[in-house]
């Protein structure tokens, strides 16, 4: 069943484009770690600036924290999918072909 | 002779494997950074060498220069209202009174507070751009759009086939 799936999704490019995207969606969460506390950064500042406060917001380093870890766990399961689509099969068959004579050697 | 051949116990089957997967193509010019013919390559190279070969093969590598890409020119045209926004009204004054200066090119309240937000957007743009060309180097050795335009070539080969 799960090769049968395997199979299909290597076949159809449906498993590259998948685990494209899921690599790309890393990367751009990536970039993310530090857009998204410098945007917040300057909306802060702009609101300050607006209002007129006096205090002077500091830069939301822990705003990079889900990003982080978004991008973490893209990559991660784009590294696993990629490992399981794409790395066994070619190489495993081999290997057991070439132990068989050596032992009855 | 195989460099390294000796120290190893690859035999003649797992050696072919090892020729198949890791030795370039003599027609593909140094397609994995390394000299035309059997070679050993260094600890720590071959998995390198083996993941590379895997994103090319699967087209993952092609899949993901294109997302990224594609998402680049997302985040870029988001950006273009309120380019357009902050310079349209400056332009309209500098044609109004024939003064193309530099003076009518003034921040608002709402200009202000979106045109940072939005160059931060840029920003991420060019990341995914920068990010879509080293992998297309690593990968392909050449840049994002010459490595996807080869691609063009070869779904065209394969639609004619």
């Amino acid at each position: 069943m799960l090769d049968q799936l395997k199979t299909a999704l290597v076949d159809s490019f449906v498993g590259a484009i998948a685990v494209g995207w899921l690599f790309a969606q890393g990367i751009v969460s990536f970039c993310g770690i530090f857009t998204v506390p410098l945007q917040f950064w300057f909306q802060m500042q702009n609101r300050q600036y607006m209002s007129g406060m006096t205090f002077s917001p500091s830069f939301p380093v822990d705003m990079a924290i889900p990003s982080l870890l978004t991008a973490l766990l893209l990559l991660v399961v784009a590294f696993v999918l990629l490992r399981w689509l794409y790395y066994p099969a070619a190489i495993e068959p081999d290997c057991e072909e070439s132990s068989e004579p050596e032992q009855g050697a | 002779m195989i460099q390294g051949w000796e120290s190893t116990n690859l035999n003649q089957p797992d050696l072919e494997l090892y020729t198949a997967c890791f030795v370039p193509d003599p027609s593909q010019p140094d397609r994995f950074g390394t000299e035309t013919g059997a070679k050993m390559l260094p600890a720590g190279e071959t998995m390198q060498a083996s993941l590379r070969k895997t994103l090319i093969d699967s087209h993952v590598a092609a899949a993901a220069i294109a997302i990224l890409l594609l998402s680049s020119l997302r985040t870029a045209l988001f950006f273009l209202p309120t380019l357009s926004y902050w310079v349209a009204p400056a332009l309209t004054a500098a044609w109004k009174t024939r003064d193309f200066s530099q003076s009518h090119l003034s921040l608002n309240y709402a200009t202000s507070v979106i045109l940072p937000a939005s160059l931060v957007s840029l920003f991420g743009a060019l990341a995914c751009i920068l990010a879509a060309w080293l992998l297309s180097r690593w990968v392909y050795g050449v840049g994002p759009l010459r490595s996807l335009g080869s691609y063009r070539g070869k779904l065209s080969r394969r639609a004619h086939a």
